[in-house]
């Protein structure tokens, strides 16, 4: 049986995940900047995917978007936009000993940069390690800014109007 | 010159090493490794969420996110406590506004608690994150549950204040409204920035 320790250097955005061998597991969470990931395989490889979704492909965004205009306050209190709407692509094969421990640290995420730095002493190939900007969420964020903007208008000028 | 030739195999030796370590890097590089690949190739994923295109999994249809919500809460939680103080300068003029005082207190409260709660698990509601976080470190941690209690406790001496500025003269007043009011102007920079 061989183990092996993922160390993350910080916590990976909203709707990420994390397999390996195609399993979804959860990253444990050891201290402020340390989450870990242990896993025991009889197999010489061990393949590490991150994938990360943007909340607007949720089927529900619109609606979800809504509920939050609406709790802070007509956008107000939400919190910023993104400016880019990044998807992580990152898949990774390491070939495995005994004992085999990787730091993979979580950097700023930019457009064909690599989305994930690993650091080891194991072989290991990057399959796939890459941000993307998601075109599709990038529209939808768009919209809902000038909805958002629209809305805001509307309800000043109805104030306004009642007013006088 | 025996010390010689112990250099030079040494260095002869350390050359070897290195030269193998950038063949294996770059085979991995390369994808020259096969049997890496090959094991890897056999792996069969759950679900159906794994998609080239990153499209959501059904678990997140409402794509409910949380740190979203904690967020809202403590930016709320920081305008209330202006409020609040604010509040508190029109109770000093006005006193029968404390039912309002009151209510804002008990939202307040929960807004705080809340925050809290939520706080100790998304490092996204503290005030200082980043570098900072990361420079500062344990000192900095937390500074927005600190920020969040002293508006409990700002809740809990307006009230007081109230009940002692009650019977002053007109002057007093007016420096305690100056007083609270330079602290709400504060408090209130501070969530603006953090809005």
């Amino acid at each position: 049986m061989k183990s092996i320790n993922f160390k993350l250097n910080k916590k990976l955005r909203p709707y990420t995940e994390i397999y390996l061998d195609g399993k979804l597991v959860k990253p444990q969470k050891k201290s402020k900047k340390e989450y870990i990931i242990s896993h025991s395989t009889e197999k010489d490889v061990c393949q590490l995917e991150i994938v990360s979704f943007s909340r607007f492909n949720s089927k529900l965004w619109f609606l979800m978007e809504i509920f939050y205009f609406l709790i802070s306050i007509f956008g107000i209190f939400d919190q910023r936009f993104e400016k880019f709407c990044y998807t992580t692509h990152c898949k990774v094969n390491f070939k495995l000993r005994e004992e085999n421990n990787v730091l993979l640290r979580v950097v700023q995420p930019r457009n064909n940069c690599e989305a994930v730095k690993v650091e080891t002493d194991i072989e290991y190939q990057a399959v796939e390690n890459i941000c993307l900007i998601d075109q599709k969420a990038k529209k939808k964020q768009k919209f809902l800014k000038f909805a958002k903007i629209a809305v805001v208008v509307i309800i000043v000028a109805v104030l306004v109007v009642s007013f006088i | 010159m025996d010390e010689d030739q112990n250099i030079t195999q040494q260095e002869s030796q350390v050359a070897e090493q290195k030269e193998e370590n950038v063949i294996i890097s770059e085979s991995v590089q390369t994808g020259e490794s096969e049997d890496v690949n090959s094991v890897a190739n056999d792996i069969v994923y759950e679900g159906d969420s794994r998609n080239e295109t990153a499209v959501m999994p059904a678990k997140y249809f409402f794509g409910m996110n949380m740190e979203r919500l904690g967020i809202i809460c403590s930016n709320l939680t920081i305008v209330l406590m202006s409020l609040i103080l604010f509040g508190f300068l029109g109770m000093i003029l006005y006193p029968f506004l404390i039912v309002f005082n009151l209510i804002i207190a008990i939202g307040l409260v929960i807004l705080t608690l809340g925050t809290i709660l939520l706080s100790y698990k998304f490092e996204s509601l503290l005030l200082f994150k980043g570098d900072a976080l990361n420079k500062y470190g344990d000192i900095f941690w937390g500074s927005f549950n600190i920020i969040a209690g002293v508006a409990v406790a700002l809740a809990v001496i307006s009230v007081i204040m109230f009940c002692l500025s009650k019977n002053k003269g007109f002057t007093s007043r007016i420096i305690l409204n100056i007083i609270f009011g330079i602290i709400a102007l504060f408090v209130f920079v501070i969530g603006f920035f953090k809005v």
